[in-house]
């Protein structure tokens, strides 16, 4: 069922992507605009896709014929599979926002910290000395040796 | 004067002091521009330039060689040891690469990209001092139709190697393809996709898309999985270099990687990225055991690390011998020559001879440097996976966030990096591999431009695709791949499946 499901995303995508084509120049085949090269890729991707999720479904229905349980195309995604890379996102835009509004060393140190402990790290003195010692490390690599300009 | 004493005298040139010093910094520069994920060598070239305004100009095209392919060499190594590949060339690495390092061989693994890179490295030295004027006149022959076919080729050859369904792998290709459509478009500079954000003007970068669907993804899989069951095995002393039957199946793929590298190198276009793709395609058909291919076969690392190196030394070729750098790295040497008063091309062997000899020898120099240079830092590096998983990861996703910002000093890249991390962990969940959508969006541009331009030249007959030599026979190649692959799949599945196909 992944696939079908994957498959109608892509094709909604595609039809998203051929509905703001269509609002460009598609000029002539002998001077194609700057529509033509995205009309091809959109109808690809909205051919691809539809064929995926229809065979996609096609096996997953087969196997559920055949076993009256499985949903087919390998495992469904389980909630534990979310939760932590959703940990992990979270953590990554507080620390970008912070970067932007406060500058480098807060968002880096939060960074660190933060997703050391999300990873499984333990021990909070470690964490900490560790997070603020790569933070100013980082800060002597990007900005004060390689010239990298920082937030 | 004959070949070998112009090399000889190039020698002369390389080995002085100051020459030996700048193929040294170039070198350490470039493997340390390339282990860094976002800072890449073109950036780093354009920043130097100005520093070598007071140099001899043989002094500064040596240096900045030197960093362009030392970029090359310190690219594979995040690919290997955490996924993360530094170049656009070390995709490809990353795929078995990073599975030996699963498997506790990083040490390995590197080893035999950096003495791949040394064995192409050379191959491609000796191809651009014996061949360099014959091959730029042959590689002008390639005009928008066979670059369109080409790169059509090249598609049709990643959706075989990719891992998975062939069908999800096209479907990656054309999305990537559909990426790299945000922005101005390349004939008329019509907005496309750009939905009012001025950073999209310019199109979506490279490297954080590159760094999200790898680096961040992978840090979001390892968050996601459950203890134990994808541990990154740190390798054990004894397990740091090859062994022997590691040694003896890179020995071929290096010298075909170094082959296919240079020649695709030569062509005009994007050679470093092609080239480790046809090396990796070249060595999965003639491997005993292909099915490894994917899941950590040497034979992946060695033909794809050898076909870069070799190419950004061909791409010296048409820069050298016809003063056309047809990729963005030569461009900015082509920069730097001019800046110096230097204009290359067919008549610079005849006017600088001690820059064209003193370069093609400081090229081998430095090759030889990098080996000296990176051979004993393979413990240092592969020790890296030995750092407790919380703390390296953190590291990993702060210096890409860096690296990303980096790339336009502005946050719209950091969010585009994070944006495709989580999709490429999605695309993990439903089994998408991420490496045609990345070589699609690097390549998307110039396919687009030579199927409107050949349309142009054609006033519009589609046919031109076939009627001219080159561009017919990559047509030809695509097609046959496409009917074997179908064919294959057909034998593989069964026959309920097989309709719905």
């Amino acid at each position: 069922m992944r696939d079908a499901v994957a498959g109608l995303a892509l094709a909604a995508l595609g039809v998203a992507y051929l509905v703001e084509a269509y609002d460009m120049p598609v000029g002539t085949w002998e001077e194609p605009g700057a529509a033509a090269f995205p009309l091809l890729l959109g109808w690809s991707l909205l051919l691809g896709a539809t064929l995926l999720a229809a065979r996609g479904l096609h096996l997953a229905l087969r196997r559920r014929r055949r076993t009256g349980t499985a949903t087919g195309n390998g495992p469904p995604v389980t909630l534990a599979q979310l939760g932590g890379p959703g940990l992990i996102v979270t953590v990554s835009v507080a620390g970008v926002l912070l970067m932007s509004q406060v500058g480098y060393m807060a968002g880096a140190l939060l960074l660190f910290g933060a997703t050391m402990i999300v990873l499984g790290a333990r021990r909070p003195l470690l964490v900490g000395t560790v997070a603020a010692l790569a933070t100013l490390a980082t800060d002597l690599l990007f900005r004060g040796w390689l010239g990298v300009p920082l937030p | 004067m004959g070949l070998f004493d112009n090399l000889l005298a190039g020698f002369a040139v390389a080995l002085t002091p100051g020459n030996l010093a700048a193929a040294l910094a170039g070198a350490v520069l470039g493997t340390l521009v390339g282990v860094l994920p976002g800072i890449g060598p073109i950036a780093t070239m354009s920043l130097l330039i100005p520093l070598t305004f007071s140099m001899d100009p043989t002094t500064a095209i040596i240096m900045l060689a030197g960093i362009y392919y030392g970029a090359m060499y310190g690219g594979s190594t995040t690919a290997i040891l955490v996924n993360v590949p530094g170049e656009s060339t070390s995709v490809i690495t990353a795929i078995d690469g990073y599975q030996l390092a699963r498997q506790g061989r990083a040490g390995a693994a590197l080893a035999v990209a950096a003495v791949g890179s040394y064995v192409a490295g050379t191959v491609s030295v000796v191809g651009l001092m014996l061949l360099a004027p014959a091959l730029a006149r042959a590689a002008l022959e390639f005009g928008p139709p066979e670059y369109f076919a080409l790169i059509v080729f090249g598609f049709v050859v990643l959706s075989r190697l990719a891992r998975g369904s062939p069908l999800k792998a096209l479907l990656m290709g054309v999305l990537g393809l559909m990426l790299s459509t945000v922005g101005m478009e390349p004939v008329t500079g019509y907005q496309r996709y750009v939905f009012g954000a001025l950073h999209l003007l310019g199109g979506i970068d490279f490297v954080p898309v590159v760094m999200g669907l790898f680096g961040v993804a992978e840090i979001l899989a390892l968050a996601g999985a459950p203890a134990g069951t994808t541990e990154v095995r740190a390798p054990r002393f004894r397990e740091l270099w090859p062994n022997a039957e590691e040694w003896r199946r890179s020995v071929k793929p290096w010298l075909r990687g170094g082959l296919i590298g240079f020649l695709i190198g030569i062509v005009p276009g994007p050679a470093a990225i092609l080239a480790p793709l046809a090396s990796y395609a070249v060595e999965k058909r003639l491997a005993r055991r292909p099915e490894e291919f994917g899941r950590g076969a040497v034979e992946g690392v060695a033909g794809p690390e050898a076909a870069n190196n070799a190419a950004a030394g061909g791409a010296f070729v048409p820069l050298l011998a016809l003063g056309i750098p047809f990729a963005p790295a030569t461009a900015v040497l082509l920069g730097a020559l001019m800046i110096h008063g230097i204009r290359p091309g067919p008549l610079l062997m005849q006017q600088h001879p001690e820059l064209f000899w003193g370069v093609v020898a400081s090229m081998y120099v430095g090759n030889l440097m990098l080996l000296v240079l990176n051979l004993p830092l393979v413990g240092v590096f592969a020790s890296c996976l030995r750092i407790p998983r919380p703390y390296l990861l953190s590291s990993v996703l702060v210096l890409t966030i860096v690296g990303a910002y980096s790339v336009n000093n502005a946050f719209a890249d950091v969010w585009i990096l994070l944006a495709f991390g989580v999709l490429g962990y999605l695309m993990r969940l439903v089994e998408f591999d991420p490496a045609p959508l990345v070589l699609a969006l690097v390549l998307g541009p110039m396919l687009e431009t030579s199927f409107r331009q050949s349309l142009i030249m054609a006033r519009g007959d589609a046919l031109i695709f076939v009627q001219r030599p080159l561009s017919a026979m990559f047509l030809v190649l695509a097609a046959l791949l496409l009917i074997t692959q179908l064919a294959a799949a057909r034998r593989t599945l069964d026959p309920t499946a097989r309709r719905a196909l």
